[in-house]
């Protein structure tokens, strides 16, 4: 077998049939043969996964439709960015959970890496630092989070689930230690620029999920990194046999994943004004619901992000539209698993259609 | 094989971690007499922190070995499982703090089965003596410094809401507190619409046109979520008086109705009072009232209360917590500006004399009368 090449991560490819898990607009990956037979995406599962999530759309649509005319207060512009602004932290976290998720794993330790991302934020602002190193710092605390999944997943061989499910608590574990249980202020309010600025009204956090949200799809849709990660969901064995650099692309995947947790942790931080370790503690179901819902398999190769944004504003629309008809607390847990339920029900049976 | 010992190396490093990590911490005394366990409620937010800091220390001071343990709240299955824990370390006395509604019958015969004497901090536990702060007079308090002001501003219920952030896990008791704290304005303020205690319930969200009560779970980030959501039909014309049953939720709320800069047409009133919340009594103008409990100086009552069970001294239904309702004007009497350390304690209330006899408070020079 040749060396790999240091920057795709690729060898010359064998012909191999890649699994399920092509990306859904997929053509060939550069370097890799166009597939036939089992494992490959068919035209007709592409038109699955399109209908899929033309369902989620749809049912996100009739969302808007019911709320708009139950709730007086629902259909305004100042609400619409109530919700953009609510779904931010986990529409962030749910990027990185996508590209893990599509990588046939999970990352539960975003719950840890968000409140050690808000309150290390908070702190390093609070040492006086510049807010784009304070930004950096914090960001990278999540990346050490991600680093050590990667090695653990990779190197050592434990399941994502039960790695990931220990760095949480690590990870949590650190926020709760370093802020010695309790809410640090921030001091220097002008680091909060991320959540006091805004252009027309939308602030820097909401354009900052959207930039990210673009670029991973572009990232996803037409680089060689995003054709493997697909490969790899897919197929994993298959992607090896192709001289696909699974262990460099796994890791990477928690790496981004941890830094985008920790830089919605940020976020949070700069709207709040405050680091807490109780922030984002929902973060990883929230963020695998999301993604799920917007199309995705648990068992890797299949998803997208406009699915997974979609999967993120349907929980966020429908928090706020039942907190805006006072439904009681209770009934709102109940109320957002039943639709939850109903909208990847809804998702599946226009693909029988 | 290298890998192989890399591997088993990086596996025992992870296993040492979590070894480090978990388990109790034990405060030792050198000579003391008694060891007690503590339960804590919640090793996060100012109030939680507070309690079990100033338990350990006071166990420090009153020269009594102390074993701790984090109950998590909410998470019932830790609290029930601490309790097992507890009973297994047979210690003199077991505090348990922990707030999680209805399994209190459940962890009392524990601790009953096994004769251990205990006390039950905040949420009652049967069988237990109860130590708490008196929610609903919290709540009557703080509604009786707010009305004043809200009634200078001529604020009715005609153009006020009244935005109650509860925990609905915590319990009826807990959440008492911003129960008769609208019941109070209702019956004060003009315009409101009229309640009882017992008409406002976990599962209330309106109260009328006048009153939204909201999940904050007393956290920061929830709290915030939900005044956010509930802004946004409340129309901006409305005052807004909030209160909470923590101040971590009164903050969070608090930043949302600055975000949507409501600030200067809203009041404020804290329950806990930390560091922050204090600096806000102080310098923002639209914070007008602080429940002070003393958290950090309940081990000290803590301590006492313990020994004085062993001892067989029959304590009273309920032992009070020190507590005060601190306004602008009051505020210096209790605390110096950037001081966490209260001057004084308020003297002991006619159901804490029994503190008295023990000599445990008087070791720490901080209660009137003592």
């Amino acid at each position: 077998m040749t060396e790999p090449d240091d920057e795709l991560g690729i060898t010359e490819i064998p012909e191999v049939h890649l699994a399920v898990g092509a990306p859904p607009e997929s053509a060939a990956v550069a370097g890799v043969p166009e597939a036939t037979g089992r494992g490959v995406l068919s035209l007709n599962a592409l038109r699955a996964v399109g209908v899929e999530a033309l369902g989620l759309t749809t049912f996100y649509l009739l969302v808007i439709i019911y709320f708009s005319v139950t709730a007086e207060h629902f259909l305004t512009y100042s609400n619409a960015l109530a919700i953009l602004s609510n779904v931010t932290l986990i529409g962030i976290v749910s990027i990185g959970q996508a590209l893990a998720v599509i990588s046939g794993g999970f990352d539960l330790s975003v719950s840890g890496t968000v409140p050690l991302g808000a309150v290390s934020f908070v702190i390093f602002s609070n040492l006086g630092l510049p807010m784009p190193v304070t930004i950096l710092l914090a960001v990278l605390s999540g990346s050490g989070v991600g680093l050590v999944n990667a090695l653990i997943i990779t190197k050592i061989g434990i399941n994502p689930l039960i790695t990931t499910l220990g760095t949480l608590s690590i990870a949590s574990g650190l926020a709760y230690t370093v802020t010695n249980g309790q809410t640090v202020t921030m001091k220097h309010l002008a680091d909060s620029a991320l959540a006091n600025t805004s252009i027309g009204g939308v602030p820097y956090y909401v354009i900052a999920l959207i930039v990210l949200a673009l670029v991973s799809y572009f990232v996803l849709r037409n680089t060689v990194f995003g054709r493997m990660l697909y490969a790899i969901g897919g197929n994993r064995e298959a992607s090896r046999l192709a001289g696909i650099r699974i262990d460099l692309i796994t890791g990477s995947v928690y790496v981004i994943s941890g830094s985008l947790a920790a830089f919605a942790g940020v976020i949070i931080s700069s709207q709040l004004l405050a680091g807490t370790p109780t922030v984002g503690s929902d973060a990883a179901l929230s963020s695998i619901a999301a993604v799920i819902l917007g199309g995705a398999a648990l068992t890797g190769g299949v998803g997208g992000i406009p699915g997974t944004l979609v999967g993120v504003l349907v929980l966020g629309t429908i928090a706020n539209g039942m907190a805006l008809l006072a439904v009681p607390a209770f009934y709102q847990q109940i109320a957002t698993g039943a639709v939850l339920l109903l909208a990847v029900g809804f998702g599946r049976l226009r693909t029988l259609l | 094989m290298g890998l192989r010992f890399a591997k088993v190396a990086a596996l025992a490093v992870l296993f040492s971690v979590v070894i480090g990590c978990g388990g109790s911490t034990q405060v030792s005394s050198s000579g003391s007499s008694y060891s007690f366990d503590y339960a804590n409620l919640l090793q996060s937010g100012a109030l939680f922190v507070a309690v079990g800091d100033g338990v350990k220390s006071a166990a420090g001071t009153a020269g009594i070995n102390l074993k701790t343990y984090n109950n998590n709240y909410p998470s019932a299955e830790t609290a029930l499982s601490n309790s097992q824990l507890m009973v297994q370390d047979k210690p003199d006395v077991i505090i348990d703090y922990n707030a999680v509604a209805g399994i209190g019958d459940s962890i009392g015969k524990k601790f009953n089965d096994a004769k251990i004497p205990c006390i039950a901090v905040n949420v009652p536990i049967k069988g237990c003596a109860w130590f708490n702060l008196v929610n609903s007079e919290l709540g009557t308090d703080t509604a009786n410094a707010v009305i004043p002001i809200m009634k200078s501003k001529g604020w009715t219920g005609s153009d006020t809401v009244v935005i109650l952030l509860q925990s609905a896990a915590a319990g009826p008791e807990v959440n008492d507190c911003i129960r008769y704290f609208y019941v109070t304005v209702s019956h004060s303020v003009p315009g409101f619409t009229q309640a009882n205690p017992s008409d406002i319930t976990a599962q209330t969200t309106k109260i009328g046109d006048s009153g939204w009560q909201l999940e904050g779970g007393g956290q920061l980030d929830s709290s915030y979520t939900a005044v956010k959501n509930a802004l946004q039909a409340i129309p901006a014309s409305k005052h807004i008086v909030l209160y909470s049953i923590n101040d971590d939720s009164v903050l969070g709320g608090w930043r949302a109705i600055s975000e949507a800069h409501r600030e200067s047409n809203s009041l404020v009133a804290g329950l806990g009072s930390d560091e922050e919340s204090r600096t806000q009594l102080r310098t923002n103008p639209q914070w007008v009232a602080e429940g002070e409990i003393f958290p950090g100086m309940w081990g000290e009552y803590l301590m006492a209360m313990g020994v004085a069970i062993k001892k067989g001294e029959k304590a009273p239904g309920l032992t009070k917590t020190p507590q005060v309702v601190m306004t602008k004007d009051t505020i210096d009497k209790y605390f110096k500006p950037g001081s966490d350390q209260p001057l004084s304690l308020p003297a002991l209330s006619s159901e804490d004399q029994y503190l008295k006899g023990v000599g445990i408070l008087q070791k720490f020079h901080n209660i009137q009368g003592l």
